[in-house]
């Protein structure tokens, strides 16, 4: 496993009607690392995303490899965290239910959930510090609690490769600071973590690795060499300074999105 | 007031008919799909017409396969309509069940002499799609639907005993369950099929207006009371089967009285069975209201069931 | 198709001789002119099935007016006053959908669903006690639920033709204002439009065009005739005003054709007659809509937003 990245794009291109929202993207994630998708909005890190998992059907030519294989050889290795908006939230669940369809893959169809389950759901909440709230409704909770309920999710899949869509666009400090901390835990455990995140300040003081992304990947590498001031300025459309880049904080989605494959 | 065993069968079948309509409906309520019984349950018309008019009225299979072709036409026509046409899904539903419902009632009218069916028994539920005479439905063909109807909840309870968790996850949210290997897409259209099909069974029984209060009000109910899936679904079963109970009661008990007491006249006798739909419509509906005052959200009594519980 | 029918000749002399059937024609087109219009602003507000909902409430509505007719003595099929009725609860029931979407959990298509199943089977419920009240005219009422022209006298026509020509006219001169109430309601309170009004005017035309539609195209398919018009002339325009004229055109013609062919040929009924004339032309816009049809869109980059 260890000669292969962790992800691997190669020339992903989504469009959406006549409109591209991505162009021929290519980059690796190498793995063990802590990584993060930034660009303006409209960049289409949300639809990269999204792309490489099989979930829009980006035009034909594209190749996307986890762990150098197809995703449909590796599904058990790979847990994502979807945007806030792509969830019903009135959905008569509790959180622990959520967290246990983390498990659905491993528990099957037909199989009762069984105490360790529940006992690795429990412990998965604990980590986002949401132990006493287990037994409430999802819709709830306060939205960076809703977070942390699908980043527990997300973690329970004891995946190798963790792919988050905004985790942190409109949480609460103290949220924010739980999901840093325990996507951190992920890394150190050995594991790669993608995120998508709007923050460039927190990205260059938190993130190892970066994807600079504007319709085209600008850059990917090392946090430092990805997000140096003239690359990110040509992306930001030339004038954005470094230091004010934190106050883009607006948690509206990007792109239009594209159809779902069917 | 007397009860007879007319009672009792009519009683079995909104039953029946309750618990069948209850298994889709309590994932069509959560797709917010609600209102797609309603257009499907109009649709089928002009499927029931066309079946008529090859195999006759005492063919039932037949005609249920009609009924359930124009189902899922609606269906595939309504996700036609919003996906590639790009017309919002209501007005989707809206034109197609309208178009078809319409073609329905010409065609019923152009071949008035060889089909013996009434739109206003399909609305109203007076129907067998056999014959439309009340007294066929109150003697032979009720053990029909009966057995219609245990046979599309055995199906579809099987159905949704195998698909539990995906359809679940797919509901909850696609994109996890897609990435599980779930196939969402799948799960809808088993849930579209589940839904036609249970529609067009329960609405031989009973008419398409009270197909539309089974399938929606017994889950939203429940839907007030609990938190977990599965014990929305229980609760669901349980005030459908009752309320079914309860409304052909206040069916048979109010009206008499209440006429008197209102026009003065004692012309108002028992109530026949058409009333008995809208009855247990209603009755569905002030239990609604009941449980949303009592114990909805911001309802006194339920913070202190919260409290204790 | 309507020169062919024009020139038959028995046709022409049918609807020459015939007032009753001149003003029920007359009638259905203002009716479809004014659904057109009302029905625009309705799918702008993504609130088609709202329009569902309201005519199948009328039921109860109209039975309890004939029961309250009855009991007065008064003769029980006046129509004003079953209308009046049908009003009542068509308002009620749009106010029941309002309360019922504010319960946590209950979504709008849930709200729609169970104001449309309780209402309708009181309706139900009314009319199997007057049936068996025995009372004559009773069955006229059915005629609400199918509708059909053949039965109006004239002067139910006419109410038909002032009910919808009251609705054509608040519309054309709220034109502007539900435009943009409609279009970002945001941006509308912001200017000072009084939002929640223009919505309860709008809803409240909703009601007027299906009370004054239930006779002759019934409660079940009058929300065809606010939404298939619509629908059908969307794909001819980017621009709201012009989607409004057109959607008014395309429901007059429907209603005229179809109240004409149903008029010619014994035993069709009116109700489902315009409705599929209305359909044929979505169905024909669908496909050659300047704008959005679909054999016109190839090559074109996606109009999303109806400007307005």
């Amino acid at each position: 496993m260890a000669q292969h990245p962790a992800l691997r794009v190669q020339d992903l291109t989504v469009a959406y009607g006549s409109e591209t929202v991505l162009e021929g993207a290519t980059f690796e994630v190498p793995a063990a690392q802590l990584a993060a998708v930034v660009g303006p909005n409209g960049a289409g890190k949300s639809t990269l995303l999204r792309a490489a998992l099989g979930l829009l059907r980006p035009k034909s030519g594209a190749r996307v490899e986890f762990f150098g294989r197809p995703f449909g050889e590796v599904r058990a290795k790979v847990a994502f965290m979807p945007q806030r908006e792509a969830v019903d939230w009135d959905f008569p669940a509790r959180v622990i239910d959520v967290v246990l369809m983390g498990l659905y893959a491993e528990i099957g169809w037909f199989r009762r959930v069984r105490p360790q389950h529940r006992e690795a759901a429990r412990a998965a909440l604990a980590r986002v510090g949401l132990s006493d709230v287990e037994k409430r409704q999802i819709g709830e909770l306060s939205g960076g609690q809703q977070k942390r309920v699908f980043l527990a999710r997300t973690i329970v899949q004891g995946a190798e490769l963790f792919l988050l869509d905004e985790p942190f666009a409109g949480v609460d400090a103290y949220s924010e600071r739980i999901i840093g901390r325990e996507l951190g835990a992920l890394r150190d455990a050995g594991a790669t973590v993608l995120v998508v995140h709007h923050d460039l300040t927190a990205v260059l003081r938190d993130f190892d690795y970066a994807v600079l992304l504007n319709r085209r990947v600008a850059a990917a590498g090392p946090v430092r060499e990805a997000i140096t001031a003239p690359l990110v300025a040509e992306a930001y459309g030339g004038v954005v300074p470094l230091a004010l880049l934190d106050q883009d904080r607006d948690p509206t989605t990007d792109a239009p999105q594209p159809e779902r494959s069917t | 007031m007397d009860w007879s065993s007319l009672d009792t069968r009519i009683v079995l079948i909104a039953s029946l008919a309750a618990i069948a309509c209850v298994l889709p409906g309590t994932f069509l309520v959560l797709k917010r799909m609600s209102m797609l019984t309603h257009a499907i349950a109009h649709a089928v018309l002009p499927g029931l017409v066309i079946a008529f008019l090859f195999v006759g009225s005492s063919n039932l299979p037949g005609l249920m396969i009609g009924a359930l072709i124009a189902g899922i036409v609606t269906t595939m026509l309504v996700q036609w309509l919003s996906s590639k046409a790009r017309i919002e899904q209501g007005v989707a539903t809206g034109i197609v069940f309208t178009a078809l419902f319409a073609l329905g009632i010409v065609l019923l009218r152009t071949f008035a002499d060889r089909v013996h069916l009434h739109a206003d028994c399909i609305i109203e539920g007076q129907l067998t799609l056999a014959a439309a005479r009340k007294a066929t439905f109150l003697g032979i063909e009720l053990p029909r639907a009966a057995w219609l109807l245990l046979t599309v909840i055995g199906v579809n309870g099987v159905l949704l005993a195998i698909f539990w968790r995906p359809i679940v996850a797919s509901v909850l949210d696609p994109d996890h369950a897609r990435l599980n290997g779930m196939r969402p897409e799948w799960m809808q259209q088993l849930l579209m099929v589940m839904t036609a099909v249970t529609t067009i069974a329960a609405f031989e029984a009973v008419g398409s207006i009270l197909v539309i209060a089974l399938i929606v009000v017994p889950v939203a109910t429940a839907i007030l009371l609990s938190d977990r899936l599965i014990v929305v679904f229980g609760l669901a079963l349980a005030i459908g089967v009752l309320c079914a109970v309860l409304g052909h009661v206040l069916a048979v008990v109010v009206p008499g009285p209440l006429t008197t007491a209102l026009l003065g006249s004692d012309l108002g006798g028992r109530v026949d069975d058409t009333s008995s739909a809208g009855a247990i419509a209603v009755t569905y509906g002030i239990v609604f209201l009941l449980t949303a005052l009592l114990f909805g959200r911001d309802a006194p009594l339920r913070k202190r069931l919260r409290a204790t519980g | 198709m309507l020169d062919a029918l024009a020139a038959a000749d028995w046709g022409r002399t049918l609807l020459l001789t015939d007032y009753n059937t001149r003003i029920a024609v007359i009638g259905a087109g203002c009716l479809g002119a004014a659904a057109g219009l009302v029905g625009t602003f309705l799918v702008l507000r993504r609130r088609a099935l709202m329009a569902d909902t309201l005519g199948h409430s009328t039921l109860p509505g109209v039975g309890l007016a004939f029961l309250v007719l009855a009991a007065f003595g008064k003769t029980p099929d006046a129509l004003p006053w079953l209308l009046l009725g049908a009003a009542a609860t068509a308002g009620l029931a749009a106010w029941l959908v309002a309360a019922t979407q504010r319960i946590p959990r209950i979504r709008e298509d849930a709200a729609l669903a169970i104001v449309l199943g309780v209402l309708f089977g009181l309706g139900l419920a009314i009319l199997g006690v007057i049936q068996q009240l025995g009372t004559g005219h009773a069955a006229g009422l059915g005629g609400f639920i199918d509708g059909s022209v053949a039965s109006m006298r004239a002067q139910d026509s006419w109410t038909m033709v002032v009910l919808a020509s009251a609705a054509t006219l608040v519309t054309i001169v709220l034109f502007k204002a539900l435009t943009v109430a409609s279009f970002d309601p945001q941006q509308a309170r912001l200017q000072g439009l009084p939002v929640r009004r223009l919505e309860f005017v709008q809803l409240g035309m909703v009601v007027v065009v299906t009370v004054a539609g239930i006779r002759a195209v019934g409660l079940i398919l009058i929300i065809a005739l606010l939404i298939v018009p619509p629908a059908a002339a969307r794909p001819w325009s980017n621009r709201l005003s012009r989607v409004a004229v057109c959607a008014a055109g395309i429901g007059a013609f429907s209603g005229i054709v179809g109240a004409w062919i149903s008029a010619l040929v014994t035993g069709l009924p009116t109700g489902p007659v315009i409705v599929l004339v209305a359909v044929a032309a979505f169905g024909f816009s669908l496909l050659f809509g300047r704008a959005r049809g679909i054999l016109r869109r190839r090559g074109h980059a996606p109009a999303e937003r109806l400007a307005h």
